[in-house]
């Protein structure tokens, strides 16, 4: 079993690889130059031109820049914002812990509530409890997250303001404050992913419920509530373990709407400025610490199935 | 069997229907047999006959929108229809065991053998006896080497070792009702017959009262003491399992056994009954075999009544009810051809 | 009398198949088919019977051309089916196919009639309405019929229709893969008897193929055991239905029950133990060794070939008098012993 697990860790590094080919590629093609940014817009002159291009090797050819890049990238160096000026790690370094905690935040919570409820609607089925869990979430998904966020924070604000701070503080700082901070944007980006691992345990489990195996332990006396969330989930695990795999796609997109929204230093917010302001080191960098976590998140769980379901395992 | 014995099961007027939105469907129609102690009593019919529907009934596992409306099924002289549910939960595994048909998918495919089994000692409050009895209980199904086959998952497994493992699972509370819906059916012939001497065996040494639900003659002709032939939902003949075959009191039953191939027999034309069973959505007035019947008369239009016109056998059949001998022909066999 | 060339000739025939390596199993080759041989006249019915991985499914494949040996050959009317270019579809084209589960193998978007005339229609014949017709009042459905969805009929009625469909393009060949065996039992008599009417009407030739030995007795005029990719015994059917010789067909035969308490209770016979063996990794020598009684060392050395034993019907056993000895009931000695339970 080890053996397939090491597989499976190497195919994610070739994806991985594959992934900073196509960040890079994506990067070398946005138009214009990342020189005519340092060197500015009026009167430069040729040579000027040249000497930059030249110290930040944008004369080499593509291939060699790019394994430059990557070796640096490898070592955590992603070289100096000429926007901000500051070293580009350095930033990074700042806002990832706010969106990993957001995201880890998220997805704790999304499963938490999400798997019960769809065992629930599940067990329910077409009945009233289930009719209501899905029609609530059903709103609270069909309504966008920026719409969302701003509807929360708008109301918030108003409501309690000093219960809700909307600016963001840092938990070394003050923890209370920095959970209140936390609350609103929290809320708004777990909404629509409860939402949707709740309908897809509910399927997950509507199908696992049918088969001949769950009379078998009915019949032979075992508690109904045992046989629904441990019986019949293991099996329905799988399938919605590999859509929380892809939610978590949806979740980085989600974050950065909701960090703009409530200005959070976070990657996502990182990355819009950066975009805003053509900070091209910026701008790939986060774009590879978005792709390498989704690869990282999917691995895990395509690691997981032969863990949840003894027939993946080699004999 | 004294008459004095109480029978393990006795099951009396027994109807579950089927209510949905397209009509309602009375999938077992006033049904009443019992089973004694060592006995094996046979349910056969075809698809709609209602004799699974009447084993998941016994057990109360009928799924919505199936209802079991009226009757009663004792088991060791308790209404099991009468129990709240979590008392009809502490039958279900010691006094009465289901053993289902496919053992394919009967397991689950996410834990071991042994696990599952130990869900059923758990079930009932008797951990103290796991991993012995579990062990005990496999090497008395025939399993080479239970200790190891406890640890193993059923997709490791073939067919017929499922199947033993599933009555493995029945026999664990040595329970005094067995029931097998179709327990062969999806095997292998050959090992067919291993898991039939075996099921024999254990009824026999244990005195399980074994209900056996089929629709292979063969596999009731060698295991079942009576049979209780079902059509459409009803019991249409009751009878020892001898003069079952060999003087069977209802057109349905006599058409049925002499339609079977044997391997006994040449290559040859069959008799066959024509038609096919109806649509229980739309069951015709009368006797619901009137259709396909080579006896039917006007009077098969009121339906007619389960009687005994011998001792222990009962038959539902105006004409049979009068003695008329059901072995020849009116006419010439009617293979009509439509479906 | 001159030698009537029969109209199928299958020489050691074989289908292996490579399987990778997955989660669950390792690498191998899969002998689904190892080295099969047989004749048929035209008008005959050849019975196939074996049970899980012997490979009659694969063997009803390769004979209709849906599948292509990994070695030997195929002969339809003197000419291998797998020739080159037009004549080997062309023969190819002569054989056809009904299969077990009849909701399955009709198009549900498609209405009967459709489904019954798509082998005219792959042969450009342009009106097929009347043959249509005709050949469902053949199968015993009323041709109005030909305007109903799969799904309106009655898994009779389907399989009457996948018959008809079989037969319209008037085929030399009808391979029966398992064609009644998910019909209710008094269902299968009438599709039984129809099978042997239609043939003795069209002159067409069966291969039936069943798990069930007496569904193939009713209908065959040979009967051919196969276990493990290999076929162990063939005879006329009345002679096999008499004196089976292979242990496995007695075995076989013995628990195909029968619906008769007195006859069946009355049987004591040779009850098989232990599970067939993986196709993947048949036993050395004879594969039926690990489960027969009579098994002895040269059966683990050398696979027996398959010889006649009077009169057409071939054995493949070491043991010459292998039925005489498991009717007395006796044991080799260290070969596992019968297990006698009546």
């Amino acid at each position: 079993m080890t053996r397939l697990l090491l597989a499976r860790l190497g195919a994610m590094f070739s994806v991985l690889l594959a992934v900073s080919v196509l960040v890079f590629a994506m990067g070398s093609l946005i138009p214009g130059d990342l020189t005519s940014v340092i060197v500015g817009q009026e009167g430069a002159t040729e040579e000027q031109f040249a000497k930059v291009r030249a110290d930040l090797g944008l004369d080499q050819p593509l291939p060699v820049q790019y394994v430059r890049w990557l070796g640096n990238a490898l070592r955590g160096d992603f070289g100096t914002s000429p926007i901000t000026g500051r070293s580009v790690t350095a930033d990074l370094a700042q806002q990832i812990p706010v969106s990993v905690e957001l995201a880890l935040l998220c997805l704790f919570f999304s499963t938490a509530l999400g798997l019960p409820a769809g065992v629930l609607a599940a067990v329910h089925a077409n009945r009233r409890l289930d009719v209501l869990i899905r029609s609530q979430l059903l709103v609270a998904f069909s309504v966008p997250t920026f719409v969302v966020g701003i509807l929360v924070l708008l109301v918030g604000s108003r409501l309690a303001p000093d219960l809700f701070r909307v600016s963001f503080t840092a938990w070394s700082q003050d923890p209370g404050a920095h959970i209140r901070s936390m609350v609103m944007p929290l809320l708004t980006i777990t909404l629509p992913i409860t939402a949707m691992t709740m309908q897809m345990t509910r399927s997950a489990m509507l199908e696992v419920l049918g088969d001949p195996f769950i009379v078998t332990a009915r019949a032979s006396g075992v508690r109904l509530q045992r046989i629904y969330y441990l019986h019949a989930l293991r099996n329905a695990l799988p399938p919605i373990v590999t859509f929380i795999g892809f939610q978590f796609g949806v979740m980085l997109g989600g974050l950065i709407v909701v960090e703009q929204i409530f200005s959070l230093p976070g990657l996502g917010r990182g990355m819009l400025e950066a975009i805003a302001t053509r900070d091209y080191p910026m701008v790939t960098a986060t774009t590879l610490v978005f792709a390498v976590s989704f690869v990282f998140i999917n691995a895990l769980v395509d690691m997981l199935y032969p863990v949840l379901d003894p027939r993946q395992r080699p004999r | 069997m004294s008459a004095v014995t109480q029978p393990v099961l006795r099951v009396d007027r027994l109807t579950t229907r089927f209510r949905t939105g397209y009509g309602t469907v009375t999938a077992v129609d006033d049904v009443s047999f019992t089973v004694g102690r060592g006995e094996t009593l046979g349910l056969v019919g075809e698809s709609g006959s209602g004799k699974s529907v009447t084993a998941m009934s016994v057990l109360r596992l009928v799924a919505p929108p199936g209802r079991t409306e009226s009757g009663s099924v004792e088991l060791n002289g308790v209404n099991l229809l009468a129990l709240d549910e979590e008392k009809m939960r502490e039958v279900r595994g010691t006094q009465a065991s289901l053993v289902f048909q496919n053992p394919m998918t009967a397991l689950n495919p996410v834990f071991s053998v042994g696990w599952q089994m130990g869900e059923v000692l758990d079930a009932h409050g008797r951990t103290a006896r796991k991993p012995a009895a579990i062990h005990s209980a496999l090497a008395d199904v025939g399993m080479p080497d239970p200790v190891r086959q406890a640890a193993s998952y059923p997709h490791q497994m073939s067919g017929g070792m499922r199947q033993r493992v599933v009555i493995a699972m029945g026999m664990l509370n040595d329970p005094q009702l067995l029931i097998a819906d179709e327990p062969t059916t999806a095997l292998d012939v050959t090992i067919q017959a291993q898991v039939l001497d075996l099921m024999k065996k254990l009824t026999h040494e244990h005195g399980t009262a074994l209900l056996l639900i089929t629709h292979n003659m063969g596999v009731i002709a060698r295991m079942c003491d009576r049979v209780a032939v079902m059509y459409a939902g009803e019991i249409v003949e009751q009878a020892p399992v001898r003069e079952l075959f060999a003087d069977s009191r209802h057109p349905y039953t006599r058409g049925l056994l002499r339609s079977i191939p044997r391997i006994d027999q040449p290559r040859g034309q069959l008799p066959t009954l024509p038609g096919a069973p109806p649509d229980m959505a739309a069951l015709p007035r009368g006797c619901r075999f009137r259709e396909r019947c080579a006896f039917a008369q006007v009077r098969c239009g009121a339906h007619p009544e389960l009687k005994e016109v011998a001792p222990g056998h009962f038959t539902r059949c105006w004409v049979a009810q009068d003695g008329v001998p059901l072995g020849a022909q009116p006419g010439p066999a009617r293979e009509t051809a439509h479906a | 009398m001159p030698e009537v060339k029969p109209l199928l000739e299958v020489r050691g025939v074989q289908r292996h198949f490579r399987i990778r390596a997955a989660a669950g199993h390792p690498a191998g080759t899969l002998r689904a088919v190892d080295g099969v041989s047989l004749t048929l006249g035209a008008g005959e019915t050849l019975g196939v019977v074996g049970e899980s991985g012997c490979g009659k499914s694969t063997l009803a494949r390769l004979i209709v051309g849906l599948l292509e040996p990994t070695a030997g050959s195929i002969h339809l009317d003197g000419g291998d089916i797998w020739e080159a270019g037009a004549a080997g579809r062309e023969r190819r084209r002569q054989f056809q196919m009904v299969f077990q589960n009849p909701a399955g193998s009709m198009n549900p978007r498609r209405t009967l009639g459709a489904s019954v005339a798509e082998p005219l229609q792959a042969r450009g014949v342009r009106r097929t309405d009347e043959e249509v017709a005709r050949m469902l009042a053949l199968v015993g459905l009323n041709p109005k019929m030909a305007l109903r969805m799969p799904h309106q009929m009655s898994g009779g009625q389907q399989q009457r229709a996948s018959i008809a469909r079989a037969l319209i393009a008037n085929p030399k060949l009808v391979v029966h893969d398992e064609a009644v065996a998910s019909l209710d039992i008094s269902l299968q008599a009438q599709i039984l008897n129809l099978l042997v009417d239609l043939q003795a009407r069209l002159g067409t030739s069966y291969v039936f193929i069943s798990h069930d030995l007496a569904a193939v007795q009713a209908i065959s005029h040979r009967v051919m055991v196969m276990y493990l990719g290999e076929v162990v015994e063939t005879a006329a059917a009345s002679v096999f239905a008499a004196q089976p010789r292979h242990p496995y067909s007695i075995a076989l035969r013995n628990a195909t029950l029968l619906p008769d308490p007195v006859v069946e209770r009355g049987r004591s016979g040779l009850v098989l133990r232990g599970d067939v063996p993986s196709p993947m990794n048949p036993p050395s020598g004879c594969r039926f060794r690990t489960r027969c009684p009579l098994a002895t060392e040269r059966c683990a050395a050398t696979a027996p070939p398959l010889q006649d034993s009077g009169g057409g019907h071939l054995v493949a056993c070491h043991v010459p008098d292998a039925a005489e000895r498991l009717a007395r009931g006796d044991a080799a000695a260290g070969g596992t012993p019968a297990q006698v339970f009546a």
